[in-house]
């Protein structure tokens, strides 16, 4: 046990939210560049790096012997994990260069607010069990 | 702060689109101005926008280059240009304003091409409005956690 505040679903969850709030940045300036000649939208990806290492703690492929071996287990431990920006994919490019897909950047904007409200979710309920834990069950 | 960028990067995009909307109006407005005072028809106008990097401090730069993760971007209006397409002539010999052969220079405004970008801008800022929208409801959701 690594603490009250230190459980891996409580990082899930701050790390989870920080990634969404970057995400959120970066949709919001694809939307107010939708206009601007030659922009490129954007997108953050983290999920999978996220989900990676929520599994970090399991072994790795090889063998260990001693608790001073090497696993060969190269998956980042949680809260090391870093989002990724990249390019976001459009088949279509405006004549004036732009990338910006509008309905995909709000259907994302949709999609990363609710999941963002999630992960609040998730953290009110781990708050909320551990307030039952703290005040004895009453 | 994440959260206020991501307003400010809404606004910026906001308030570039009610200028592209007011430009338009004035576009439509002056569609049969044929006196200005630089002389001649009025002469359509046009934004331009570009995108660029929130204003950052020494700090955020350096957390910047620290995370390998550039915050967001704004858009900002650049200028105003005229269209230098020629004034359209019209045969109308009664105008006090025609020439000799009796043609006026009205302006090279397209009424129907500016309702198509008036659609496109007003959609755009309504697309702003909802990313503003949906950061303070992030944001607010997360006000919300302290409590019970």
């Amino acid at each position: 046990m690594a603490g009250l505040f230190n459980s891996p679903l409580v990082t899930l969850a701050h790390k989870s939210l920080n990634f969404r709030t970057q995400r959120h940045d970066v949709l919001a300036s694809n939307i107010a560049n939708i206009d601007t000649p030659g922009y490129k939208a954007e997108d953050l990806v983290f999920e999978k790096a996220l989900n990676k290492a929520l599994h970090a703690d399991k072994p790795g492929p090889l063998q260990t012997t001693n608790a001073r071996h090497l696993d060969g287990n190269q998956t980042p431990s949680l809260n090391l994990v870093e989002a990724k920006r990249i390019n976001s994919a459009t088949p279509f490019v405006k004549f004036n260069g732009n990338t910006v897909d509008l309905d995909k950047e709000m259907a994302k904007l949709a999609e990363n607010q609710m999941m963002y409200t999630a992960a609040i979710r998730m953290l009110q309920h781990q708050f909320r069990l551990m307030k039952t834990a703290v005040s004895e069950g009453r | 702060m994440s959260f206020l960028s991501a307003l400010t990067v809404s606004v910026s995009g906001m308030s570039a689109q009610r200028q592209r909307v007011n430009t338009i109006s004035e576009n439509i407005a002056n569609a049969q101005t044929t006196r200005t005072p630089q002389g001649g028809p009025y002469r359509r106008r046009e934004v331009i926008l570009a995108a660029v990097s929130n204003d950052r401090t020494f700090e955020q730069e350096l957390r910047a280059q620290d995370r390998s993760l550039s915050t967001a971007t704004e858009v900002k209006v650049v200028g105003i240009v005229q269209d230098n397409r020629p004034p359209i002539l019209r045969y109308e010999p009664g105008h006090p304003d025609a020439n000799v052969e009796g043609y006026v220079e009205m302006p090279n405004v397209k009424v129907i091409e500016e309702m198509v970008n008036l659609m496109t801008a007003s959609r755009s800022y309504e697309a702003n409005a909802a990313a503003f929208n949906a950061a303070k409801g992030m944001a607010q959701a997360a006000l919300e956690l302290g409590r019970g």
